[in-house]
């Protein structure tokens, strides 16, 4: 089990290495945006290498273990309409970067609304919340690599692996964490495919039907009303996350994202199979320290040791993938969009220190707590989502006032945080939703009454503008 | 060509009133076809049903769209 787990962590490695040939010297728009060079393939690895996070392998089993399907609906809904919503906002937020020159989403906001201030709260906002996804990804990789059973402390071998994901991004930035991303991609699908086929084969031995009763109990109002504002908040949000619109940033065209965005449901196979493994769980009641740890628990109890070095490889490359993706957008919010005036070489070298500095907090955030890694990602909605009228205002509307979208995010995030934090009764309504129906009625009240100058929206743009130019 | 509004309807609409609210109304059905609601059934059905209606709209509208070529100047505006 051993070998088969760092066989693969060499592997990675090794291709990791491979990605930086013919780019040893890299800018840093190549270092985060690998200069917008990336065909469909790269692209689509990247961007369903971000969706299936180690907060999905061990999240939505250990979801649908502890809450049953309410929890199914709400996660399987917002990533497959995320990707419907991509499909035709996407190719529109790749023009927008390319004709402002963005590496990150501040950059987007500072150039259309000329706008320092909202280059700031964006920032701000997107550091903010992406911070708990770091801690995600590694109290999902303690999971996994207490099944490894080394008898070295978790603090160690988490440390371990901050190290890891912190080597993949000097290599080479982004283009490493797209080459790493294939691999765990190709593995990920094994384990799960496997885990989920010889759970099935294993159905009917020793089961306790009761245990699966008991987790089917009967939807609410109000988990029907959390499922779907839920879906609503998030598959919109998916657009706005930091990392996904810098993966968005490195596709060569925008037909490169579009073509992508077609097949990315399909990989949302593996959900099925996932399912499988939570209700094999429950059917077949086996000791768990928290139920985040089902699918590995399974594998454990049904594949042979050396399969399972691959599965835990397989769901250890997909924590540190997506690490290396939250450290590449996160290094440039600070060295591009909070400190002023650094050169393109300042902010490659500023972002390597504060990325180091993300994964030591992550590393000790993860050492102390405990939260079902499901609950962790419905909070970084609520935050994230909060830029989507900016964000409508950059690519349809023409005289959104950049003041009415500060306004809107701040009252947004506020709202959603203290709702969230005093547990306000609101009938299963997610508090991201409220905060983003207040945000939106501030921007749109203020663009109203107050509109501010025409500005062209990217979506108007059209081939005669000669900021686009169409190839022959 | 198909027209702009049909994409919407069959790219976005459609993918969208498969899940909501079809999913959570699935979900109240007594019906749990191996111990699993329809609901969550019929999610998994909508999952390649989506991918479809995005390839129609490629293929009837999108891939027929000139391609955009521009140049980012990722240093822009930024000083030094």
């Amino acid at each position: 089990m051993t070998a088969a787990f760092l066989g693969i962590i060499l592997l990675s490695l090794a291709l990791a290495a491979f990605s930086r040939r013919g780019h040893l010297v890299q800018k840093a728009e190549d270092f985060f945006v690998a200069s917008g060079q990336f065909n469909t393939v790269l692209f689509f690895f990247l961007a369903v290498g971000e969706t299936y996070s180690i907060g999905s392998i061990l999240g939505y089993p250990g979801g649908v273990y502890a809450g049953g399907t309410g929890a199914a609906t709400w996660f399987l809904g917002y990533i497959l309409l995320a990707f419907v919503v991509g499909y035709f906002l996407n190719p529109l937020i790749w023009r927008a970067g390319r004709i402002h020159g963005a590496i990150t989403l501040p950059d987007l906001f500072r150039r259309h609304f000329d706008s320092r201030a909202l280059e700031l709260v964006v920032a701000g906002a997107g550091l903010l919340f992406l911070v708990p996804l770091g801690m995600q990804q590694f109290l999902g990789l303690q999971i996994i690599l207490k099944e490894l059973d080394w008898g070295i402390s978790p603090l160690i071998l988490t440390f371990a692996a901050g190290i890891l994901a912190f080597i993949y991004i000097a290599i080479s930035g982004i283009r490493a964490s797209a080459y790493v991303a294939i691999l765990k991609d190709v593995l990920l699908i094994l384990a799960i495919l496997l885990t989920g086929l010889v759970a099935l084969q294993h159905w009917g031995d020793g089961a306790s039907a009761t245990a699966t009763q008991l987790k089917l109990a009967t939807p609410t109002l109000q988990t029907d009303m959390f499922s779907i504002t839920t879906i609503l908040l998030q598959c919109m949000g998916f657009c706005l996350v930091p990392q996904t619109c810098a993966y968005v940033f490195t596709a060569r065209s925008a037909k490169a994202v579009r073509r992508a965005q077609i097949t990315m449901p399909l990989y949302m196979v593996m959900f099925p199979f996932l399912t499988l493994v939570a209700y094999f769980a429950l059917r077949h009641p086996m000791a768990l320290a928290s139920s985040n740890d089902v699918f590995p628990a399974v594998a454990h109890a049904l594949l042979p040791a050396p399969m399972v070095g691959l599965v835990l490889a397989g769901a250890a490359l997909s924590g540190l993938v997506v690490l290396t993706g939250i450290c590449l957008a996160i290094g440039p919010l600070v060295s591009r969009n909070l400190v002023p005036g650094l050169s393109n070489d300042q902010q490659r070298q500023w972002s390597k220190l504060v990325m180091a500095l993300y994964l030591l907090l992550s590393i000790a955030g993860a050492a102390t707590s405990s939260q079902l890694l499901i609950t962790i990602n419905n909070f970084f909605y609520f935050g994230i989502t909060q830029s989507l009228p900016g964000m409508l205002g950059i690519l349809f509307l023409r005289r959104m006032r950049a003041s009415a979208i500060i306004a809107g995010i701040i009252a947004g995030d506020a709202v959603a945080i203290a709702l969230y934090e005093f547990a306000v009764p609101l009938y299963g309504v997610n508090p991201g939703f409220v905060g983003l129906v207040v945000n939106a009625g501030i921007v749109f009240a203020a663009l109203y009454f107050f509109p501010d100058r025409e500005r062209t929206p990217i979506a108007s743009l059209s081939s005669k503008n000669p900021a686009i130019r169409m190839p022959a | 060509m198909m027209s702009p509004a049909a994409r919407i309807i069959i790219g976005l609409v459609i993918p969208f009133l498969s899940v909501i609210p079809t999913v959570p109304l699935l979900n109240h059905l007594p019906i749990a076809p191996f111990g699993i609601p329809l609901g969550l059934l019929w999610l998994f059905a909508a999952i390649p049903l989506a991918s479809l209606c995005l390839a129609i709209c490629w293929f009837g509208h999108d891939r027929n769209l000139p391609d955009e070529e521009i140049a980012a100047d990722y240093d822009s505006g930024r000083e030094p």
